[in-house]
C-alpha cells in the first residue's frame, strides 16, 4: 500500500507540472499586450513599459517565466495581477462561495445519486426504475442554463421557496437552488452508473454464494453487491469535484454568486493572465487531490488494486 | 433380462441403490423450469425426478445445456432472474420447498443444503477476505459471535486442508490458487452443516491432479458427515469414480437413471451408450472411438418426440412423434426410450 501511495504521489506531481505548463503556455499565447491594455488609449513612455515588463518578468524568455511561477506555487504564492494585488487575496473571499456551492452540489450527487441508483437497480424494469431512468435522461440532455432559469422561475419566483440571487441568506438557503441545478447532471449520471453496476453485480456468482448462505436480501445487497458496485460511481464523483469547481461559472452567473467562476470570467476578459493562471492552478490542484483520494479509495474498495502479495 | 421385469406403472425413480435405505433426504418429483420470455416460457428442465438418501452420491451427467445446472440451482432456490420453476415438487428433509414462503424457503434451504460452484474465482466475493466469507456463513447458520465464527472458520479451513489457515484467513480470493480457492468454497458450504451438498462441476476449472484431490476431499467429507451429495459433471471419469447412482440428462430431461455399476455395465438408452462409446479406452487400442453424430439440440429448437431421435442410430417412426415416458427396465433402473424393452431383450 505504501508503495502504491508513493507511486500515486509521484504521478500527481508530474501531472501537476504538465497541466500547469499547458495552462501557462495557453495564457502566454493569448493575443494582445497586457501592459498596453492597462494603459488604455494613452501611450505609455517606453521607460515605464520596460519597467513594468521587467517587474512581471515579461521580458524574460518563457521557460524562465514558468520557472518563477513554479517557484512561487511551491512557496504558496500564486502571483499578483497587473494592478499589483496578490491573486491569493483576490480569491480569498470568492473561494469559500465556490467551494460551498460545489461541495453542496457534490454531496447532493453522492446522496441522491446513490439512493436513486440503488432503488432503480432493486426495482429493475418496474415503474419506479422506468420513471427514474426517464428523468435522468431528461436531466442529462437539457442544458444547465435551461434548468437554472426554470428552477429560478418555478421554485424561486412562483413558489417563493428559495432566494434566486446572491448569498445574502447564507448557507443553506442561498446555496440550495444553485447547488441542485449544478448537481442535476451529476445526480443523473451517478444514479445510472450505480444502477448499471449494481444490476451487473446482483447477477454475479458470488451473490449466489451469499444467497446460498441463507443471508437476508438486505445483507446480500449492502455487504456484497453494493461495495463491488461503487467503483464507477466513486470514479465519477472524484473527477466531478473538480468539474463542479470549474463548472460553477454558469450557475454563479445565473444566480449572481460572487464566486471563483465570476472572477475567472472577468480575468479572462480583462487579460489578467496571472489571475487566470492562479485560479486555474488552484482548480487543478483541487482536481488532482480529489483524484488522489479516489485512487486511494479504490484500494480500500477493491483490495486487488493495491494489495501486494507478501 | 425377462420382459415381466419391465413395469410401465412403476414410480419414475425408486431411488434404489446407495449405501443406506430409509426415507430420502431429497426427493425431486417432475421438476420443471423455464426461461421467461416475451414469446412464452422456454422450458429448460422438463419433468426431472430423482431421490437422494443420506450418504449417497448421485451424479447428474450430461453435456452443457442439458439442464444439469438449472436443476441444481432450482433445488437451491438460487435460479437467476428470468428463470423459474414451472412445476413439480422438491422435498428436502420431508418439506416441499414450493409450499414455503420465500423467506422460510431461504431458511430451510440454508439449514439443509449447500452448494459448491464450478468457478471458484467468481463464486467468491473479490473484495472480502476469504476467512470472513467463511465466518459469515458460520454466523448465519449458527448465530455465533464474531470471535467464535472466526475460530470455526479457521477450523474449517484446516479441515479442507488449506495450509497455514490462520495466516491465510486475511487473504483475498485472488491470492489463492484455483485448487485452494475451491477448498474455500467447500469450507463455506461445510460451514452451513448441510445434509445435502450440491456440487456443480466442482473440478472442471482445475488441473487434473488437483481435480483428484478435490474429489477425494469431497468423498472424505461426505463419509464423515453422512451428507447426501449431488455431483454435477460432464466427465464420465469423475462419474465413474464417485457415483453411487447416475442420472444421465439430455435436453432438460433425465433419459436414464440407475446405480453406477448397472449403468456403466449395462447402459440402455442409446444416448448413454453413445456417451460411453465416445470415450477413448486404454484397452480398446484407440481405434473404436465412436462419437455421437450431430450435436445436442439448442434449447429453442428441441426436436418433437424424443429429443434425441435426430442423432439416434436406432430411431423409428414413433420416436419422431411421441415423447417417451420414463419406464423401469429393472429394479432401480429407469430409461426414457421407446425402444428400451427391445434393447434390454436384444442383449
Amino acid at each position: 500500500m505504501r508503495r502504491y501511495i508513493t507511486m500515486r504521489l509521484i504521478a500527481l506531481v508530474l501531472t501537476f507540472l504538465g497541466v500547469t505548463l499547458l495552462i501557462y503556455v495557453l495564457v502566454y499565447a493569448l493575443p494582445g499586450d497586457p501592459i498596453r491594455g492597462m494603459a488604455g488609449d494613452r501611450p505609455l513612455p517606453e521607460g515605464v513599459i520596460a519597467e513594468l515588463r521587467a517587474r512581471y518578468h515579461l521580458d524574460e524568455p518563457f521557460p524562465v517565466q514558468y520557472w518563477y511561477y513554479v517557484q512561487g506555487v511551491l512557496r504558496g504564492d500564486l502571483g499578483t495581477d497587473f494592478n499589483g494585488r496578490p491573486v491569493a487575496e483576490l480569491m480569498a473571499d470568492r473561494w469559500p462561495v465556490t467551494l460551498t456551492l460545489a461541495l453542496t452540489a457534490w454531496v447532493l450527487e453522492l446522496v441522491a445519486g446513490l439512493a436513486l441508483g440503488v432503488l432503480s437497480a432493486l426495482r429493475r424494469n418496474r415503474v419506479l426504475d422506468r420513471v427514474v431512468m426517464i428523468l435522468t435522461i431528461v436531466a442529462i440532455s437539457v442544458p444547465i442554463f435551461v434548468i437554472a432559469y426554470t428552477a429560478q422561475l418555478v421554485l424561486g419566483v412562483h413558489m417563493r421557496w428559495l432566494p434566486i440571487s446572491g448569498i445574502a441568506e447564507g448557507w443553506p438557503r442561498s446555496y440550495l437552488l444553485p447547488a441542485v441545478v449544478l448537481a442535476t447532471f451529476g445526480i443523473a449520471s451517478v444514479s445510472r452508473l450505480v444502477r448499471t453496476s449494481l444490476i451487473e453485480n446482483l447477477d454475479a456468482d458470488y451473490i449466489r454464494t451469499a444467497r446460498g448462505k441463507g443471508l437476508p436480501s438486505r445483507k446480500v445487497v449492502t455487504r456484497h453487491a453494493l461495495r463491488n458496485s461503487l467503483i464507477p460511481a466513486v470514479t465519477y464523483l472524484g473527477a466531478d469535484l473538480g468539474f463542479l469547481l470549474g463548472g460553477t461559472l454558469i450557475v454563479e452567473g445565473v444566480f449572481n454568486l460572487p464566486g471563483i467562476g465570476q472572477l475567472l470570467f472577468a480575468s479572462i476578459q480583462q487579460q489578467q493572465g496571472p489571475v487566470v493562471v492562479g485560479v486555474a492552478t488552484l482548480l487543478v490542484l483541487t482536481f488532482l487531490v480529489a483524484n488522489l483520494v479516489v485512487d486511494l479509495l479504490y484500494g480500500v474498495l477493491d483490495p486487488r488494486i493495491s494489495h501486494v502479495r507478501r | 433380462m425377462r420382459p415381466k421385469d419391465v413395469d410401465p406403472h412403476a414410480p419414475a425413480d425408486s431411488g434404489a441403490g446407495g449405501p443406506e435405505g430409509g426415507t430420502p433426504l431429497l426427493a425431486v418429483t417432475d421438476l420443471s423450469a423455464a426461461v421467461r420470455r416475451r414469446q412464452g416460457p422456454l422450458p429448460v428442465v422438463r419433468g426431472v425426478s430423482f431421490q437422494l438418501r443420506q450418504g449417497q452420491t448421485l451424479v447428474l451427467l450430461g453435456e452443457s445445456g442439458s439442464g444439469k445446472s438449472v436443476t441444481a440451482l432450482a433445488l437451491m432456490d438460487l435460479l437467476p432472474t428470468g428463470v423459474e420453476v414451472t412445476g413439480g415438487r422438491v422435498e428436502v428433509a420431508g418439506t416441499d420447498l414450493r409450499s414455503l414462503t420465500p423467506a422460510a424457503r431461504r431458511r430451510h434451504v440454508g439449514g439443509t443444503m449447500a452448494m459448491v460452484f464450478q468457478d471458484s474465482i467468481s463464486a467468491l466475493n473479490p473484495v472480502m477476505r476469504v476467512g470472513d466469507q467463511i465466518a459469515e456463513a458460520v454466523r448465519q447458520r449458527d448465530g455465533a459471535s464474531r470471535a467464535q465464527a472466526r475460530t470455526r472458520a479457521i477450523e474449517l479451513m484446516t479441515r479442507v486442508r488449506i495450509p497455514s489457515a490462520e495466516q491465510r484467513y486475511r487473504d483475498f480470493p485472488h491470492e489463492f490458487s484455483g485448487g485452494m480457492r475451491q477448498r474455500v468454497v467447500i469450507a463455506i458450504a461445510l460451514a452451513l452443516r448441510p445434509r445435502v451438498l450440491i456440487a456443480d462441476e466442482p473440478t472442471t476449472a482445475l488441473d487434473v491432479s488437483v481435480q483428484a484431490q478435490i474429489l477425494a476431499l469431497l468423498a472424505e467429507l461426505q463419509q464423515e458427515s453422512r451428507m447426501g451429495l449431488v455431483l454435477i459433471t460432464h466427465d464420465l471419469g469423475v462419474a465413474a469414480t464417485v457415483a453411487d447412482r447416475v442420472a444421465v440428462m439430455y435436453a432438460g430431461r433425465i433419459v436414464e437413471i440407475a446405480d453406477a455399476a448397472e449403468l456403466f455395465n449395462r447402459p440402455v438408452h442409446p444416448y448413454t451408450a453413445g456417451l460411453f462409446g465416445s470415450v477413448p479406452q486404454m484397452s480398446g487400442g484407440g481405434s473404436d472411438l465412436r462419437p455421437i453424430p450431430g450435436s445436442p439440440p439448442s434449447l429453442v429448437a428441441i426436436p418433437r418426440g424424443c429429443p434425441f431421435h435426430p442423432r439416434c442410430p436406432l430411431a423409428v417412426e414413433r420416436c419422431r412423434v411421441r415423447l417417451p415416458e420414463p419406464e423401469n427396465v429393472r429394479e432401480g433402473h429407469t430409461v426414457a426410450c421407446h425402444l428400451s424393452q427391445e434393447i434390454v431383450n436384444g442383449r
